[in-house]
């Protein structure tokens, strides 16, 4: 009776601990929203496929974090780029490029950017660009999905994640598109 | 007076004979062939007779009227008998030293006998009034031949029609203008009319319209000069022409004339702004300039308003409108074409005017817009304040974390100003260290009633990388910057722009430049950013790496140009073309594009 006793009483605690904790990550509320746009859903081949990121500071207090970009893809986000078949898209990788003598120029593994630390005020968003197209392979046509994530803060070991709306586009073949105009 | 018997003179019919007998010695008419073919009325006992009725009771004047005469007529004196001397309209009765009223007539046949219908007790005549017959009682007279006595019947009143009005031109008057004015209709008497002239009189909405020079120039045309009261509103006047009671067509006719007010501007809480004791407006730039009109309402019947212009001093615009992704930022001209205007300035100054006025469709307006209301405004900005500019001057060789995420896969950057140990795209949060930024600014700490922002332009920007086989230079195209609005903390912004480094690379370059806004807010709802001025700043710097291809030992950073360049630029009147951030584009990198690049890989992997 007193193992069952015990039993009972570590099984209450346990599901008390485990409600307030529940509780206690409700109670919580995200810090920041994070919100994808593109201008057009329907993209050719080969078109460049840009996004807006959207940055929201949906607490009472500034928060600060810090904000660039590599070229034209935006710096501090985790970009999650899948095809119909929900596989990750290849990253372009190494990249060269050919001069007029025929000779190959290796770009740099990163592109030229800025950084800047900044607060974004209660109520109050912050836009990037990216062009993604510059990162991913949208080598075919078909159905792609974009979700983007940063970490809720800048804070060394930072583990909670703010994610986006998934943004789905269709590329489409270059001819069909020039077939519709 | 003799007297001849009509179709129904049947009461003394039965005495023909004697009538025949009577006739003849005395008749003026010495042939049958002179007497109404049916037979001649005498009178079988000379004596007045009664009308008890003439209807209808009015005529009037200018009308051909049938008139119903009912009464006892025994005596031969019903009105089917020739008519003669004494009988008719008299204008008053014969005993009461009336006389025959020559503008009134019975309407006889050829022989002189009255047109109608007779018996003893009810006829029928006709009687003509003349249009000039002025408004009176009138009475029928049948005059008893030998009897002394005549038969009266009235009185009948005569009404003349006073005047009308068909129309006015111009047909619409601007309220505090002058018009020589033309009006057309009927019955207006002259001077030389009995009464005469017609008068003129014109209430305006909310006014009265001066009249002068009125001249009546026939019975259907008055000219005269009109002034409506500036201060009439949108409406319509009151157009009235009198004769007089005692004259020739007495009355008055109506007519309404649209009045089209002075054009007044209000605030957007109803408050009179222009006329004569405006006074000049404080605003601040940025801040909505709602304005209305008078006008705003449906004119008058009839009129359309065919344009609204609005006229604003200084630099204005309709807003500032940011896209959805940031690749264009517009700067609408303010609608000048709505009876309501909406519009921002930008740079302060004093003494500027807001001009309204409208115009309507009326084509016989000489001039078919109103003259102008004006509202002098002084515009002022939040403050005198200029951010703060610092240039750290320092480039460093940095090393940030990428992947594959491991706290020693680092990636090397040269950069203006020194940051360090950040995350890459993918890895985790390893942390890092803000160290100094290339540039940065601080807006004013002076109160402002608003928010301070900034907004960042490239100017140009150019990375070349030397490389064993050449040297691959890539652009940055002119426009917004990556993020907007630039972030900033406690009202100061930073960057800190940097140039990958890899080992392949022998040498690398960039030159940057770039204009940095500050912009203002107001708190005042729908406020818009305006400028504060802006700081144009740039940076070239290079860095060599004896250790390509393989290997990297950069050398310290060279700049032969950072910080700002030149002083901070407040905005004013004279910088129009440069106060405004503007741009239609992102600053986008090519170097070279995707397509290039994988067409490029592509045919690699085939040969």
């Amino acid at each position: 009776m007193k193992r069952l006793a015990k039993g009972l009483v570590f099984g209450l605690l346990a599901i008390s601990v485990t409600v307030i904790g529940l509780k206690a990550q409700e109670a919580t509320p995200p810090r920041l929203t994070l919100t994808l746009k593109v201008p057009k859903s329907e993209i050719k081949l080969g078109e460049n496929i840009d996004i807006t990121i959207k940055l929201t500071n949906t607490s009472q207090e500034p928060i600060t974090l810090l904000f660039g970009n590599h070229g034209n893809v935006a710096s501090f986000y985790q970009y999650d780029v899948r095809n119909e078949n929900g596989d990750s898209v290849a990253e372009v990788g190494p990249r060269f490029q050919q001069l007029p003598n025929g000779q190959m120029l290796q770009l740099p593994t990163r592109l030229p950017g800025s950084f800047t630390q900044g607060a974004i005020d209660p109520g109050k968003s912050v836009t990037s660009n990216s062009t993604v197209s510059d990162l991913y392979r949208f080598d075919h046509p078909g159905k792609y999905t974009i979700r983007v994530s940063r970490y809720a803060s800048d804070t060394a070991g930072e583990t909670k994640k703010v994610y986006s709306n998934a943004l789905e586009i269709t590329v489409i073949p270059a001819e069909n598109a020039n077939k519709q105009q | 007076m003799r007297k001849f018997l009509g179709n129904y003179c049947w009461r003394v019919c039965p005495h023909i004979l004697y009538a025949v007998m009577l006739i003849l010695p005395f008749s003026h008419h010495n042939a049958w062939g002179q007497i109404h073919p049916m037979m001649r009325c005498m009178p079988w006992y000379a004596g007045p007779g009664t009308i008890t009725s003439i209807t209808p009771s009015i005529w009037p004047a200018g009308q051909t009227i049938q008139v119903t005469v009912a009464g006892d007529f025994p005596y031969g004196d019903q009105p089917g008998c020739e008519l003669n001397e004494g009988d008719g309209v008299w204008n008053a009765p014969p005993n009461a030293g009336g006389d025959p009223d020559s503008l009134v007539k019975i309407t006889t046949d050829k022989d002189g006998f009255p047109k109608g219908t007779f018996s003893p007790t009810q006829s029928t005549l006709t009687v003509k009034v003349a249009a000039k017959h002025p408004s009176a009682n009138v009475y029928l007279v049948l005059d008893c031949d030998g009897c002394e006595v005549a038969t009266v019947g009235g009185p009948v009143q005569i009404t003349a029609p006073g005047p009308t009005i068909t129309s006015i031109s111009p047909s619409a008057w601007f309220a505090g203008r002058s018009y020589d004015i033309s009006i057309t209709g009927t019955n207006f008497l002259t001077t030389s009319d009995p009464g005469g002239p017609t008068e003129l009189k014109i209430t305006g909405p909310g006014g009265n319209v001066r009249i002068s020079n009125l001249v009546v120039v026939s019975a259907t045309q008055i000219t005269a000069a009109v002034e409506p009261a500036k201060d009439l509103y949108a409406g319509m006047a009151v157009v009235k022409a009198t004769n007089p009671a005692t004259g020739a067509n007495p009355g008055s006719g109506e007519a309404s004339e649209p009045i089209l007010p002075k054009p007044i501007i209000y605030d957007q809480d109803g408050n009179q702004l222009s006329g004569d004791n405006a006074t000049t407006q404080l605003v601040v730039v940025g801040l909505p300039i709602n304005l209305n009109t008078n006008v705003m309402g449906p004119p008058p019947a009839g009129i359309a308003i065919t344009q609204n212009t609005w006229r604003v001093g200084g630099t204005h615009i309709g807003g500032y409108d940011v896209s959805p992704d940031q690749s264009s930022a517009t700067v609408t001209k303010t609608d000048t074409t709505q009876a309501s205007l909406l519009t921002h300035w930008v740079y302060g100054e004093s003494g500027v005017k807001i001009k309204y006025h409208y115009c309507v469709g009326v084509s016989d307006l000489t001039d078919p817009c109103s003259q102008d209301a004006e509202v002098t405004f002084d515009i002022s900005g939040p403050s005198d304040g200029q951010p703060t500019t610092f240039d750290s001057g320092l480039f460093s060789i940095n090393n940030l974390i990428v992947n594959p995420c491991g706290p020693g896969d680092l990636q090397s950057f040269m950069e203006y100003g020194n940051y360090t140990g950040y995350v890459s795209d993918s890895c985790p949060n390893m942390g890092g260290s803000v160290g100094a930024s290339g540039i940065s600014f601080t807006a004013p700490t002076t109160s402002s009633d608003g928010t301070y922002s900034f907004v960042q332009i490239v100017n140009h920007d150019t990375e070349s990388f030397t490389e064993s086989g050449g040297v691959l230079t890539c652009t940055t195209a002119s426009g917004l910057d990556g993020i907007y609005p630039y972030p900033s903390t406690s009202g100061t912004t930073s960057d800190s722009p940097n140039v990958p480094l890899d080992p392949f690379m022998k040498k690398v370059r960039r030159n940057f430049a770039a204009t940095m806004y500050l912009m203002w807010t107001s708190n005042q709802t729908n406020s818009i950013p305006v400028p504060i001025g802006y700081q144009k700043w740039q940076l070239q710097e290079t860095s060599s790496n004896p250790g390509a291809p393989t290997g990297q030992n950069w050398t310290d950073p060279i700049s032969t140009l950072h910080g700002p360049n030149g002083q901070f630029v407040p905005v004013d009147p004279s910088q129009k073309h440069y106060g405004y951030p503007t741009w239609s584009l992102k600053a986008t990198f090519s170097c070279p594009t995707t397509a290039q690049m994988m067409t490029e890989l592509e045919s690699e992997d085939e040969q």
